[in-house]
């Protein structure tokens, strides 16, 4: 979906976020110091920079000071106020602070990249469509009729895909933290998705967590 | 102070100067009623004989005196004439004659003379306005009394209009005085005036301050000791700064190593846990998470070695260097080995003085530093112990990649690493070298560190008073 270069120099850390991108169906590409990602932001144009602040030989403000255009993801371990505070002034688009949870660094990913690409792809899984902009759903090319709700909690699968959602999480991403139901409610959604638009392998139950719609296997 | 000072000198001075003038106006008044009393008595004498024998003459030639008292009197009218002096005769006390205006009352004799014998013709007293002379006339008239009284007045007018030209010079050479011992006391306090506004400008946090120090007086001697203590503020202030900044950076970085394994081990739990992934994919996810919990574990261990070395005492017993080395040599070799570096030891030494423990741990992580150093399977470590200059030295070199001047001057703080990335495969938190740097302080050792990019690294370590008597 999206072409993300990761700054990061411990090793497992930049692993772990290219693994995590590369889940929900981003391309990414791992550098391990500041030098090397001014030379890859050279190289090539990316839609989206994950920056760690602390980096060795050139540190990650000097790296956006100068790439102000790349949208950026500021990644720090300090929880200070003052790394953050300058990150942000700077004109970065987010930060995070280590250690985060997955679906938080996935989340911010997938809003920046709302907010600086206009023009949203759809999806396609086993024979389904799925289009952002007009929120619309096709199975076998013909369109399906789905409730704002189902279509929510479908679109919410798709972005996460290959990530298991737990009951709790779906019902926060779709219906919101106001809502009063119970994680019954989202079963019953599932249920009605896997039918309509015959996913029923695809939207995999994950024992004792929730659900994960995955792309693969 | 300074106020202080002013007041008082003024005060005293005030006090005597004025006293002084009092004084002088009492004595100047004095002098002219002397004078005056002198000048009196010689005519009260003057009129007195002349009218004695005036009478003795009017007696003789057998005339009654009463009444031809005024004319007696006449010659001694022209005293009168000044406006001041009145000559005034008394009989039996009652006055009978008088050279004054006939409309005013005569004046009763203010004293009384019965007492006073004919020779004591005394005398003069002073009334407020007056001063009079006045005495019996000798026998056989001594029912009359003469008196000569002379109006003070102007002499009065002319002392006090005196006095108080005095008191005026007074008065403005006090004004003049009290601005010169001003202006004087301002210049003797301004070098105090210096010195307390120096204090403030330390105490606000200015502590470069110092006062300039001339001549060899007191103040000189104030100011030079003024010195001293903002010089050991200052530096006292330096020390608890830098010590305030290490801690901080200490934990600025504490916090960032601890952060790094947390993040891999949270995040790769939650990838194992919520994403679909194949089993290669899941081992290497379990590899991180384990290598990473290593790695806290030995940061764990360090810390808490760093703490218990931090103010505890530490005993110099002599031991024995080569169970020393033999402990080193073993928990080296497996490392060594696995990196195919060869690591000699050469011991000229039979006993140091220090615990077995911490020496241990201090030779442990130099040999570990070392051997990671070294290239695999061409490196070479030696490890040395000897005597030079009556001191023990422990020597580490090794033939790896060395570091530059930059790096070799952060070596020492906690969480710093030269190679960062091979630092963190080996599990290394950091903090060797810090831990090191504690033991070698605990013993007032010294390290020196020697290193050439490329060439590799030698550290000293050379145990100040090595012979020292235990306890």
């Amino acid at each position: 979906m999206a072409n993300i270069l990761i700054v990061e120099d411990e090793e497992p850390v930049n692993e772990l976020i290219r693994r995590n991108l590369e889940l929900v169906g981003h391309q990414c590409r791992s550098v391990y110091d500041g030098k090397t990602a001014l030379t890859a932001l050279a190289e090539c144009s990316f839609d989206l920079m994950v920056l760690d602040v602390m980096l060795p030989e050139l540190d990650g403000f000097e790296v956006f000071k100068q790439n102000r255009e790349q949208p950026t993801i500021f990644l720090t371990a300090r929880s200070g106020l003052s790394d953050r505070l300058r990150g942000l002034t700077m004109g970065a688009d987010d930060y995070i602070v280590k250690p985060f949870e997955m679906l938080e660094l996935l989340a911010r990913v997938e809003a920046v990249l709302r907010r600086t690409q206009p023009k949203r792809n759809g999806f396609e899984i086993a024979r389904v469509r799925i289009d952002f902009d007009s929120r619309r759903i096709w199975r076998d090319g013909v369109e399906t009729e789905c409730s704002p709700k189902e279509y929510e909690l479908f679109e919410t699968l798709v972005i996460n895909r290959n990530i298991a959602l737990s009951r709790e999480r779906l019902l926060e991403l779709v219906w919101g933290y106001d809502f009063e139901g119970d994680t019954r409610t989202v079963d019953v959604h599932i249920q009605r998705l896997r039918k309509k638009l015959g996913l029923e392998k695809q939207i995999r139950t994950v024992y004792k967590l929730g659900y994960r719609l995955e792309t693969e296997q | 102070m300074k106020n202080k000072t002013l007041f008082m000198t003024l005060g005293l001075f005030l006090l005597f100067f004025h006293g002084a003038v009092l004084l002088a106006a009492s004595a100047m008044l004095q002098g002219i009623l002397r004078t005056q009393r002198e000048r009196c008595l010689g005519e009260h004498y003057m009129i007195a004989s002349s009218l004695l024998r005036d009478m003795r003459a009017l007696d003789t030639r057998g005339i009654e005196i009463p009444p031809f008292i005024d004319e007696l009197m006449l010659p001694y009218l022209y005293f009168s004439q000044d406006g001041l002096t009145d000559v005034l005769l008394y009989q039996d006390g009652e006055p009978v004659y008088s050279n004054l205006d006939s409309n005013i009352a005569l004046p009763a004799l203010p004293l009384d003379l019965s007492g006073i014998s004919q020779t004591d013709r005394l005398t003069a007293i002073e009334d407020k306005r007056f001063l009079w002379a006045a005495g019996r006339l000798p026998e056989p008239y001594q029912s009359y009394t003469l008196a000569y009284r002379f109006d003070l007045r102007e002499e009065l007018e002319g002392w006090r209009q005196d006095r108080n030209l005095l008191l005026l010079v007074g008065t403005a050479f006090t004004v003049l005085f009290t601005g010169c011992l001003y202006l004087l006391i301002n210049f003797l306090f301004h070098p105090l005036e210096r010195v307390s506004r120096a204090a403030q400008n330390i105490a606000a946090g200015n502590f470069g301050e110092r006062l300039p120090i001339s001549g060899r007086d007191e103040l000189a001697e104030l100011s030079r000791s003024f010195n001293q203590m903002a010089g050991e503020i200052q530096r006292q202030m330096i020390s608890l700064q830098q010590a305030a900044e290490q801690k901080q950076r200490f934990i600025d970085n504490f916090s960032h190593e601890l952060r790094t394994p947390l993040t891999t081990i949270y995040g790769y739990a939650e990838y194992l846990q919520k994403a679909a992934v194949s089993p290669e994919d899941q081992q290497s996810a379990l590899a991180y998470i384990l290598s990473e919990c290593k790695r806290m574990q030995n940061m764990a261990g360090q810390l808490l070695d760093l703490a218990s070395l931090r103010g505890g005492e530490l005993n110099r017993e002599p031991l024995d260097a080569a169970a020393l080395f033999e402990a080193v040599s073993s928990s080296a070799q497996y490392k060594a080995s696995e990196k195919q570096v060869s690591v000699v030891f050469q011991r000229e030494l039979e006993t140091l003085s220090g615990d077995m423990d911490v020496l241990r741990l201090l030779l442990d992580n130099l040999v570990d530093n070392a051997i990671k150093a070294c290239n695999p399977g061409e490196g070479k470590v030696l490890v040395r112990a000897f005597h030079e200059d009556g001191k023990d030295v422990l020597f580490v070199q090794d033939n790896g990649k060395g570091m530059s001047a930059e790096q070799l001057a952060h070596i020492r703080e906690p969480f710093y690493r030269a190679d960062k990335a091979r630092s963190r495969r080996d599990g290394g938190a950091g903090l060797g070298l810090a831990l090191c740097e504690q033991i070698v302080q605990a013993y007032q050792a010294e390290m020196d560190f020697t290193s050439q990019p490329g060439q590799g690294t030698s550290v000293r370590v050379v145990f100040d008073g090595g012979q020292e008597t235990p306890g």
